[in-house]
């Protein structure tokens, strides 16, 4: 046979008709083209009978593991891309939230937002208004603190309210050597960004402007005492008016 | 949409299943290695689910060999190693020409084991191997053939040919080295 590849096609029953009926014929005439068919014939359902049967059970479960794993993945990306807006929003809006329930009620504050406070306080009430009694036990509180070196009057007392809700208290004060103001913020349980004053960690000190600022912390309120003084005979007066301190 | 992904991937996996020891047994025979197989299965059946919309529903068996073929022949033979990489260069291989009066095929075939036969196959170099194995062992049509190598549908038929009988050498020549049959065989 001139073109054996025939053979094969013919075996396979990819023939044309025509070329069906050409190797028909010389099948029937030529025993060694037959021969050849039995021989290929042979081979080709040996292949079959002989091939081994490899066990693939264990490779499908991994597959089928496969195919839950990108289907999962491709519903939390469409949820993502789907919501991609709203989820930024929401990211946004909390931290926006955090940050403003941060600030308000946070009980820890730091040296720029204690100035903050100083400089915005706007009272509501100032001593003027307050009873006779309540004055009393205001200059009560500084005159018993001091029995010694020197006397501190009260010159007024202020009371209102921060914008963030917390109620602060200003007591102008003065003694032999100026004036001071003595600044109570409640809600307040640590003040950062001040340096701690000397071997006394409970008093902080800094430098708002042209005054030096003592802050401690005194039943859950923050006090800030202020005047243009050294650090060292701010915190001699502190220890007087907050003995328990 | 998520129930529709769900029938989605039933429906998928019912199919695959099916026909998965086809697939597998394949990939074993074109990777040579058990472990390239299965990673070449994995990679088949994400393709293949991936582009199960695609699927014109005709014959699901010959889509995934087409496919399994595909990513065989473009990505996992280039790295393979071993003398049997290449193939033969087709223009130059022997014709398949009869091998009538070598070796008895009582001898050769009764004597032969399944391992034997896979050995033997593996030795036949790669589009050979390749067009065998659809065509004999998955039984596609020489056009599945052609479109799962990309090749024409004339070199399909000729690399069939071609790769029975070097399939048919490789197994005489491992009848020889075992004594099932002797020299003077092939001369009788």
């Amino acid at each position: 046979m001139n073109e054996p590849i025939k053979l094969h096609c013919f075996i396979d029953g990819e023939l044309s008709a025509d070329e069906l009926r050409q190797v028909e014929l010389e099948l029937a005439k030529n025993p060694a083209v037959a021969a050849e068919y039995e021989r290929i014939l042979r081979l080709k359902s040996f292949l079959v009978t002989h091939a081994e049967t490899f066990d693939s059970e264990e490779t499908w479960k991994i597959c089928s593991a496969r195919l839950v794993e990108i289907d999962r993945t491709k519903r939390v990306d469409r949820f993502v891309t789907r919501n991609a807006w709203g989820l930024c929003a929401v990211i946004f809006c909390s931290i926006v939230v955090g940050g403003l329930w941060q600030r308000n009620n946070s009980a820890s504050v730091s040296n720029t937002e204690v100035a903050t406070m100083m400089s915005s306080f706007t009272p509501e009430r100032s001593g003027k208004t307050f009873t006779s009694d309540e004055k009393k036990w205001v200059q009560g509180i500084f005159s018993s603190a001091e029995n010694s070196i020197k006397k501190i009057w009260v010159d007024e007392v202020m009371e209102g309210r921060l914008d963030t809700g917390r109620l602060m208290r200003r007591y102008k004060l003065h003694d032999a050597e100026g004036p001071m103001v003595l600044d109570v913020i409640g809600g307040i349980t640590n003040v950062n960004g001040m340096n701690v004053h000397g071997t006394d960690e409970q008093y902080k000190s800094g430098r708002f402007g042209e005054s030096t600022t003592i802050a401690w912390i005194k039943d859950g309120s923050g006090v800030f005492l202020t005047a243009q003084r050294d650090p060292e005979s701010l915190v001699e007066i502190a220890k007087k008016i907050c003995p328990s301190n | 949409m998520l129930f529709g992904r769900r029938d989605k991937r039933d429906a998928f996996e019912r199919q695959a299943e099916r026909v998965f020891p086809s697939i597998f047994g394949t990939a074993v025979r074109l990777c040579r290695s058990r472990e390239e197989a299965e990673d070449l299965c994995q990679e088949a059946m994400v393709r293949a689910y991936e582009a199960y919309d695609r699927f014109d529903g005709s014959n699901f068996k010959a889509w995934m060999l087409r496919i399994v073929t595909n990513l065989y022949i473009n990505k996992y033979r280039q790295r393979q190693r071993g003398p049997q990489m290449g193939s033969l260069d087709e223009e130059n291989a022997a014709e398949p020409v009869g091998l009538e009066g070598e070796i008895p095929d009582r001898v050769l075939f009764d004597e032969a084991l399944g391992t034997e036969v896979e050995a033997a196959l593996a030795r036949v170099p790669d589009d050979f191997r390749t067009a065998v194995i659809l065509s004999d062992l998955e039984g596609l049509s020489y056009q599945e053939i052609a479109d799962a190598t990309e090749v024409p549908i004339g070199t399909v038929r000729s690399r069939i040919a071609r790769g029975r009988a070097l399939l048919r050498k490789e197994l005489e020549t491992y009848a020889l080295r075992e004594g099932l049959i002797k020299l003077a065989d092939l001369d009788a």
